[in-house]
C-alpha cells in the first residue's frame, strides 16, 4: 500500500514536531510536508496543479500564520480546487476554541472538518483509517 | 294722509264729501251709499218702536192710509217701519223710495201717478193697491241718500204745506234717530276696539319673556309679572306696594339703580338710550340672582311710572364665568407649552401665533395675517426659509395629510433644528378651514442623538476589538498551552532519555512565548482601562535616544542608520510611557522586517500643522502588501512577514496607545521599499 501523503501547514515548530511525531507513532506508512505559512503551501500547490501532479491524501491547516493566514489559504485553495485532480481531504487544525472560527471554517466547501490542537494519535488514526477505506474504494 | 286717501269709502269722514251726479261719480257715490248704510247695521232688523211711531205719525199727519221707511240696497228697497203695506221689500226697479235714489236730495211729492212719468207704469200703480198718491222724504245720513220716509194714498190729492212741512219735520227726526245709532255704534266699536288692546297688552305683560315690574314715582311696586315671581321667587301680592329698591337690590347698589332711573326720564326727552345695568339682585329665600335690568319711563293718566324690564343672567354669569376660565385654562396651556404653535388660515396667514413661537409680543401682533415671506423679510431671514414652509403647506393641502419634517434655521448665530407638523382642520363642508403648525426644538436631542450614534459606533468598535481580543487569546494563548500539554505528556511517555531531554529544552521557548503573550494581553488591556492616563511634555530627542538605546546591538548588528529632523516641532504632548512605546514598536519593527538586501535606513520626522503635530517614521525595508493587508493591519494577532519574534501586538498596541489619547494613526508602503507610519497627535497648542 502505497504511504499516505500529508502536507502540514503550520507556522508552529513545536507543534510540527510533535504532531510528525504522533504520526509516527501510529505506525502507518505516511509522507509528511511541512509548510511555515499559507503563502508558501498554495504556491507549491499551485505548481503540483500546473505540472499535473498529484495533491496530497489529507491537509492539516492552521489558521492564525503569519503573510499568508489559514482563511487566505483557504480562499485561493477553493479557486484551485475545481484544476485539481484530486481533492484532498482538507483538516483545519487550530488552538482556536472560538466559536466564530468555527462557524467561518464551515463556510469553506473543501474543509472537512475543525479539529481543535492537540491532534491525538487516535484521532490521527480513525483519519488513516477512513482515507485507506476510500483509496480501496477507488 | 293724502297718501291713503280716497275719503269716499272711509265712513267716517263726516260730510266732507263732494257730492256729484254725473254718471261718473254715481258708481262711487253708490258705493259709499251702500257703505254707510250697512254701518248703521239696520237692514233686517226687527221692527223698532220709534221707527214705528215716526211712520204711524207720517200717516197721520198726511191723512194717507199707507206710509213706510225704506231703506234702500243695491237689489232691494227693504221697510224698516210701515202702514197699511204687507210687503216686507219690493225690487228696488218696482219701488216709489227707491226711484229717487241718486236723482234728488229734496222732498218729491206725485199728486197723481197717473199724470207722472216715472210711475205711471208702476204695477203698484196700474195693478194692486193702485197707489195714485206718492210723497217721498230723503233719509240723508253722510250727505248720503240711504232710504226714504214715504207716505202713499190710492187717491190723488195735495198736501198742504204745512203737512209737507210736517212730513219733513219727521224726516228730519228719523235722521236724528239714525245718527244716534250710528253714535252708539261707533262706541261700541271703540269701546271693544279698546277691550282688545288693553287684553293685548296684558297678555305681554304676562308672557313676557322678561320680568317686567312698574313701578311707580313714590318707587313702590305697582305691577309685577309672572316672569318677575318666576326670577325672583315672589307672588305678586307679595311685593305690591312695597319699595322696589329696598325689596330687590341691595343697599349698595341702591345709588346706582337711582341715578339711572333718573336718566331714564332726562334721556326720555331726546334720544331713547336704555342702559342695561348688570348687577346682582336680591330674591325670596335669601338667594341672590345676577340680573340684567333696563328702565323705560311711561306716563300713565298723567302719573309718572318707571318701568323695569328685567332677564336673568345668573346662568349667563355663569357660562361667561366658565367661558372666561376655559379660556384662560387654554391660553395658559398655549402661552406654555415648550412647542411652538401656530394657527394658518387657508392662505397659510397667521391666525395664532403663541409666545413659544415668537416671544416678543409686539412681533406676535405684527404677524397676525400676514405670511412667513412678510415674517422672513422684517426678520431679514433668506428667503429659502418661507419658500420651504410654503412648500410643505401646499403639500399638506395637496395630500389633505397632517406632514412632518426636520427643519434646521440658523438663527442668532446657531444652527436650531425643530421637528415641525403641520395638521389640516376641515370644517363640516370638509374645507380647509386652518392648519395647526407645531415647532419642537430638537436641537438638543439632535445633538444627543448625534453623541448617541457616535457612541454606539465606539461601542460596536469595542466589541469588535473585543472579538479579536477573544480571538487572539483563544490562539496565542491555547497555543503554548497546548503545546505545553502535549509536550510533557509525550516526556512523559517518553522511554528514549536523549529524546526526553530534546523535549524539555524544547518546553523553555514555549513557555517563554507564553509569558510574552502574556504580558503583552496584560498591557493591552491596561491601555483600555487606563482612560485617565495624564498627557506630559515629551522632548522628542530625549525619549528617541532611550529607545535606541534598547536596540543598540540590533543597530550594530543590521548596520542600520538613524536620522531625526525633529527642529519643526521638538516636543509633544502624550503619556511618556505611551510614546515610548510607539517609538520602540515602529524602531523594532523597522529592524525585524528589513530588506535582506541593504542595510536598514530609518528617519523619524515631526511637522506641526495647525493644532497637532504630525510624528513621520519611514524605513527601507520589506513593505507591507497594503492591498492585502490594509484591514488587518492594525488588528490584534495580525503578521504580516514570517519572523520567530511575530506575535501580532506590536500595531495593534501602538493603534490602541494612540487613539487612547484621541490621535490617529496611518500608514503608506510600496512592498520592497519601504513603509512609512504617520500619527497625528492632536490639541498640541498647550
Amino acid at each position: 500500500m502505497s504511504p499516505i501523503r500529508i502536507y502540514l501547514i503550520d507556522d508552529d515548530p513545536v507543534f510540527v514536531f510533535l504532531t510528525k511525531k504522533k504520526i509516527s507513532q501510529t505506525e502507518v506508512n505516511t509522507e509528511v510536508e511541512e509548510f511555515g505559512n499559507g503563502e508558501i503551501a498554495i504556491n507549491f500547490i499551485k505548481e503540483i496543479i500546473s505540472s499535473e501532479g498529484d495533491l496530497p491524501d489529507l491537509i492539516f491547516l492552521d489558521l492564525n500564520m503569519p503573510v499568508l493566514d489559514g482563511w487566505g489559504f483557504l480562499e485561493q485553495f477553493e479557486k484551485l480546487c475545481p484544476a485539481a485532480k484530486k481533492s484532498a481531504t482538507l483538516y483545519v487544525v487550530s488552538s482556536s476554541i472560538s466559536p466564530h472560527d468555527l462557524e467561518k471554517a464551515k463556510t469553506f466547501e473543501s474543509v472537512k472538518d475543525f479539529i481543535i490542537k492537540p491532534l491525538e494519535k487516535e484521532k490521527l488514526l480513525a483519519l488513516f483509517q477512513s482515507i485507506q477505506e476510500q483509496s480501496i474504494k477507488n | 294722509m293724502a297718501f291713503f286717501s280716497e275719503p269716499e269709502v272711509l265712513p267716517n269722514n263726516e260730510g266732507k264729501r263732494n257730492h256729484c251726479y254725473n254718471g261718473l261719480s254715481f258708481q262711487n257715490n253708490e258705493a259709499n251709499r251702500l257703505a254707510t248704510l250697512k254701518e248703521l247695521q239696520i237692514l233686517d232688523t226687527e221692527p223698532e218702536k220709534e221707527f214705528d211711531d215716526l211712520v204711524s205719525l207720517a200717516a197721520t199727519l198726511c191723512d194717507s192710509p199707507i206710509s213706510s221707511l225704506a231703506f234702500v240696497d243695491d237689489k232691494r228697497s227693504w221697510l224698516k217701519a210701515k202702514i197699511g203695506v204687507g210687503l216686507k221689500e219690493i225690487p228696488r226697479e218696482q219701488s216709489f223710495c227707491a226711484s229717487n235714489i241718486g236723482k234728488s236730495k229734496e222732498i218729491v211729492i206725485v199728486e197723481d201717478t197717473l199724470e207722472n212719468e216715472t210711475f205711471s207704469e208702476n204695477p203698484h200703480v196700474v195693478n194692486e193697491p193702485f197707489i195714485r198718491f206718492f210723497a217721498g222724504v230723503p233719509i240723508i245720513i253722510n250727505d248720503l241718500v240711504v232710504g226714504e220716509l214715504c207716505v202713499m194714498d190710492i187717491k190723488p190729492k195735495k198736501l198742504s204745506p204745512s203737512m209737507e212741512n210736517g212730513l219733513k219735520v219727521i224726516g228730519r227726526q228719523v235722521v236724528k234717530l239714525l245718527e244716534l245709532r250710528m253714535q252708539f255704534i261707533e262706541a261700541e266699536k271703540k269701546k271693544k276696539e279698546y277691550r282688545s288692546s288693553a287684553e293685548f297688552l296684558e297678555t305681554i305683560f304676562e308672557n313676557a319673556v322678561d320680568a317686567v315690574i312698574i313701578v311707580n314715582e313714590e318707587g313702590t311696586i305697582q305691577q309685577w309679572n309672572p316672569k318677575a315671581e318666576h326670577i325672583f321667587g315672589w307672588a305678586p301680592q307679595e311685593v305690591l306696594g312695597k319699595p322696589f329698591l329696598a325689596q330687590l337690590i341691595p343697599t349698595k347698589n341702591h345709588e346706582l339703580v337711582r341715578n339711572e332711573m333718573e336718566k331714564a326720564y332726562t334721556n326720555s326727552l331726546g334720544k331713547k338710550n336704555h342702559n342695561v345695568l348688570e348687577i346682582p339682585a336680591k330674591a325670596k329665600g335669601y338667594k341672590n340672582v345676577d340680573i340684567a335690568l333696563g328702565i323705560s319711563p311711561a306716563s300713565i293718566q298723567g302719573k309718572n311710572f318707571y318701568i323695569f324690564f328685567i332677564s336673568d343672567i345668573t346662568h349667563r354669569k355663569m357660562v361667561a364665568k366658565e367661558l372666561g376660565m376655559q379660556k384662560k385654562f387654554y391660553e395658559n396651556i398655549l402661552n406654555n407649552i415648550p412647542t411652538d404653535l401656530a394657527v394658518f388660515d387657508d392662505n397659510h396667514r397667521y391666525i395664532f401665533v403663541n409666545p413659544s413661537g415668537i416671544k416678543n409680543e409686539e412681533l406676535r401682533k405684527f404677524i397676525i395675517g400676514k405670511d412667513d415671506f412678510e415674517y422672513a423679510a422684517f426678520r431679514g431671514w433668506d428667503i429659502f426659509i418661507p419658500q420651504n414652509r410654503r412648500k410643505r403647506f401646499e403639500e399638506l393641502k395637496e395630500s389633505k395629510k397632517e406632514i412632518v419634517w426636520e427643519d434646521t434655521v440658523y438663527v442668532n448665530g446657531k444652527y436650531i433644528t425643530q421637528l415641525r407638523r403641520l395638521f389640516p382642520v376641515y370644517d363640516e363642508a370638509e374645507n380647509l378651514s386652518m392648519v395647526i403648525g407645531y415647532g419642537i426644538d430638537i436641537t438638543e436631542r439632535k445633538k444627543l442623538e448625534e453623541k448617541q450614534s457616535a457612541l454606539v459606533k465606539q461601542l460596536s468598535e469595542q466589541n469588535a476589538q473585543l472579538i479579536d481580543f477573544c480571538n487572539i487569546v483563544s490562539h496565542n494563548l491555547r497555543a503554548p498551552l497546548v503545546n505545553m500539554a502535549m509536550l510533557t505528556k509525550m516526556i512523559e511517555e517518553e522511554e528514549n532519555t536523549s529524546e526526553q531531554k530534546l523535549m524539555i529544552a524544547m518546553l523553555n521557548p514555549v513557555i517563554q512565548n507564553l509569558h510574552a503573550t502574556f504580558n503583552d494581553l496584560v498591557e493591552t488591556i491596561q491601555i483600555k482601562q487606563d482612560l485617565e492616563i495624564s498627557c506630559e511634555k515629551n522632548l522628542l530627542t530625549e525619549c528617541i535616544s532611550k529607545v535606541l538605546e534598547c536596540f543598540e546591538l540590533d543597530i550594530r548588528k543590521t548596520g542600520a542608520i538613524i536620522t531625526v529632523s525633529l527642529e519643526d516641532a521638538p516636543i509633544i504632548h502624550f503619556p511618556p510611557k505611551y510614546l515610548n512605546s510607539i517609538l520602540h514598536n515602529f524602531i523594532s519593527n523597522a529592524l525585524k522586517y528589513k530588506s535582506p538586501e541593504r542595510n536598514p535606513s530609518i528617519n523619524i520626522s515631526t511637522q506641526p500643522t495647525g493644532e497637532s503635530i504630525i510624528l513621520k517614521v519611514s524605513d527601507n525595508g520589506l513593505g507591507i502588501d497594503l492591498e492585502k493587508h490594509k484591514d488587518n493591519l492594525f488588528k490584534i494577532g495580525k503578521v504580516f512577514h514570517h519572523h520567530p519574534e511575530s506575535k501580532g501586538f506590536g500595531l495593534y498596541m501602538t493603534k490602541t496607545q494612540v487613539e487612547a489619547k484621541g490621535g490617529k494613526i496611518w500608514v503608506e508602503s510600496t512592498p520592497g521599499k519601504g513603509t512609512t507610519f504617520y500619527i497625528e497627535f492632536f490639541n498640541q497648542n498647550i
